[in-house]
């Protein structure tokens, strides 16, 4: 999957896990899920099983560790569809 | 400094409810020895070995960890309880802390184990749009007595590393500060490191 196909799944299901506050037009793929969007470190696992079953795929540990910015996920996704 | 850190636990907020019959979930944060130190992985054990480890991280993001989501990277090495409270070790790489954590029907709180004369620590319950705001206020005013100075003059922020920072008229000062809320309840506490 490209970046664009993959970019407006993730981020709805990022919006599912922000709270109402957050104004979207002033974010971008570099501020950090946690840190910048203020997603409830027990709501990103929630985020983490929504992107596996949405893009079926399985992040593992590792890789998990790695999602802080939008921009992470995304390319972790881009990269998980392209070798599974 | 005791870097500080602390977690608040809606049991009954609803997505935090069922996560006992959800294995995929409590498998991203708990290691299969994590999992063996309580009897059972019932809603409020999960929880309580999640709050254990989101007040350590807390903690060991001021002595230097990195911002991130690495739960099994944060190992539960004890949990012993006594006297209704759950005493635990905690370690990251070679930093180590210790926790104690209360459970009620309604929530979970967890502190970072210090010396209890110099800390101020509160749970209050709200609305859950106002929960934010309500911690902040409540922080900010318990702040201000300690001080003896007008609620108005203290702000609080966050550094790069999500870490809260008290302002007292402008001027950063020492004072260790967590605070945490989950829907209907807040949490804080504070340590005033100058009045040891």
């Amino acid at each position: 999957m490209t970046r664009e196909e993959i970019k407006p799944t993730f981020i709805d299901i990022l919006k599912k896990y922000t709270p109402s506050t957050i104004i979207w037009d002033s974010i971008t793929e570099n501020d950090s899920i946690i840190g910048k969007l203020n997603v409830n470190s027990a709501r990103f696992v929630d985020l983490i099983i929504d992107v596996e079953d949405a893009f079926e795929i399985d992040i593992d540990d590792e890789r998990m560790n790695q999602i802080i910015t939008i921009k992470n996920g995304i390319d972790m996704v881009e990269s998980l569809t392209a070798n599974p | 400094m005791n870097f500080i850190g602390n977690d608040i636990i809606d049991l009954r907020h609803p997505p935090n409810i069922g996560v006992e019959k959800n294995l995929r979930y409590h498998q991203k944060f708990l290691t299969e020895t994590e999992q063996n130190l309580v009897p059972n992985l019932s809603q409020q054990n999960i929880w309580l070995l999640w709050s254990i480890k989101e007040t350590a991280y807390k903690s060991f993001v001021k002595q230097g960890a990195p911002i991130g989501f690495y739960p099994k990277k944060i190992h539960i090495s004890s949990l012993v309880e006594e006297d209704g409270k759950h005493a635990a070790t905690v370690k990251y790489e070679d930093l180590i802390t210790q926790t104690t954590s209360v459970v009620s029907e309604e929530h979970i709180h967890t502190l970072t184990r210090t010396e209890p004369t110099t800390q101020n620590s509160k749970i209050f319950r709200s609305i859950p749009n106002e929960v934010s705001a309500c911690l902040r206020h409540e922080l900010t005013k318990s702040i201000a007595q300690e001080l003896d100075v007008q609620p108005e003059n203290i702000s609080i922020s966050k550094s790069k590393k999500n870490v809260p920072l008290v302002s007292v008229k402008q001027s950063n000062v020492a004072i260790d500060v967590s605070f945490s809320h989950d829907n209907n309840w807040g949490a804080f506490v504070y340590e005033i490191n100058f009045l040891k």
